[in-house]
């Protein structure tokens, strides 16, 4: 087939108007684009989040005639930890798409923001991990103090200072790079084959 | 813009969102839920157009944004026999005004043959037979002139090889 008939093949179509009522019914339906879904799911997180992080955290300042009261304030930190997390999330999700731009500029952009959502994902769901191991170590320190001559964990007259450095220092990298290396590897798999069909669409753009 | 407003402009150019959905879709129910999307996306957006560019082209770029990213989420590999290549009807309300059935045999085989294409070698050939201007089309992509009529002639080859035993208007 020619050019000029391909043409004339393709505007022959001509289709009846839709119906108004059924354009307006779609206005009131959700997006099923991956980035809102993202976005909801996001807000269901921070729902549960704070809701099982501020029980937890009220039980503890409010329990055990408040003797416990320090870890209920380890819970309301990690909360304000998480929220900023879901809100930094949030962010990037909805930097992460420009529909009514260019759609070379829009894919460069949902590249861009991916690549940092990707890192911050990393990042902070590594970080967790050694939060986690001081902050039990300190509330156990302070509420079990038994704990201290029985353990490796800290300085006493039997652990000299060098040890209980070395200790920790072994037992954060090891747990830091076993989280990195799992952290990686399911991030790459919720978001590398997307950054890969981005790339791709980018290199087609700029052949 | 009202929803009156906004209603309207979309019946006025329902044919590019059918088109798009007709070349990015594989199946009649993929074709409906994009058709959904690139409505849902308009209307999400409609408050940002500040009417710096004629309203097709904003439709056009929301329209390709959503359809090649859906496309890329819900990509699966059917073999080309099974790409569905009956004409978009959303829903009973869309009526065929063209009932010449060989026309119709033609532009399917056409947009079959476009489907077989990469996902922006469809938006660039679908917008050249649009009748858009490489300046309209660098508008809508954001690929430069140059690059888009150095592309077009790749996309003309493969398209005449795609449909080289088909010719118009003597079956």
């Amino acid at each position: 087939m020619e050019l000029s008939d391909m043409k004339n093949v393709w505007s022959d179509k001509s289709s009846g108007a839709i119906d108004s009522d059924k354009i307006l019914a779609m206005l009131g339906k959700q997006s099923h684009n991956p980035m809102a879904k993202m976005r909801r799911n996001l807000r269901m997180e921070l729902l549960i989040v704070i809701f099982s992080f501020g029980a937890v955290a009220a039980y503890y300042f409010l329990a055990f005639k408040s003797e416990y009261r320090i870890i209920g304030w380890a819970y309301a930190l990690l909360l304000v930890l998480f929220c900023y997390y879901f809100f930094r999330k949030n962010k990037l999700l909805s930097q992460m798409q420009c529909t009514g731009c260019q759609v070379k500029s829009n894919f460069e952009l949902q590249l861009r923001t991916l690549e940092r959502y990707v890192k911050f994902y990393l990042i902070s769901g590594t970080a967790v991990i050694p939060i986690l191991f001081i902050f039990l170590g300190i509330i156990l320190y302070y509420k079990k103090p038994m704990l201290i001559d029985e353990t490796i964990l800290y300085p006493s007259a039997t652990n000299p200072v060098w040890k209980f450095l070395l200790a920790w220092t072994i037992l954060l990298t090891v747990s830091t790079t076993i989280m990195w290396v799992l952290n990686r590897g399911y991030v790459n798999k919720l978001y590398g084959r997307h950054i890969d069909n981005l790339k791709q669409l980018l290199l087609q753009m700029n052949e | 813009m009202t929803q009156e407003e906004f209603v309207r402009q979309i019946q006025a150019n329902q044919g590019i969102i059918q088109k798009i959905c007709r070349l990015y879709g594989q199946t009649h129910s993929d074709r409906e839920d994009l058709f959904q999307e690139i409505v849902v996306q308009l209307w999400k957006g409609v408050s940002k157009f500040r009417g710096q560019s004629k309203f097709s082209t904003w439709l056009y770029r929301v329209a390709l944004n959503t359809a090649i990213s859906d496309f890329r989420q819900k990509k699966r590999s059917l073999p080309v026999s099974e790409i569905e290549v009956d004409s978009l009807e959303i829903n009973s309300n869309f009526s065929r005004a063209d009932s010449d059935i060989e026309r119709e045999e033609l532009r399917n085989t056409l947009y079959a043959a476009i489907s077989q294409l990469p996902e922006i070698d469809k938006a660039v050939v679908m917008l050249y037979l649009d009748d858009k201007s490489y300046e309209e089309m660098e508008d809508i992509l954001g690929i430069n002139t140059n690059n888009l009529a150095v592309k077009m002639n790749r996309i003309k080859g493969k398209l005449r090889l795609l449909t080289k035993n088909i010719s118009y208007g003597a079956q």
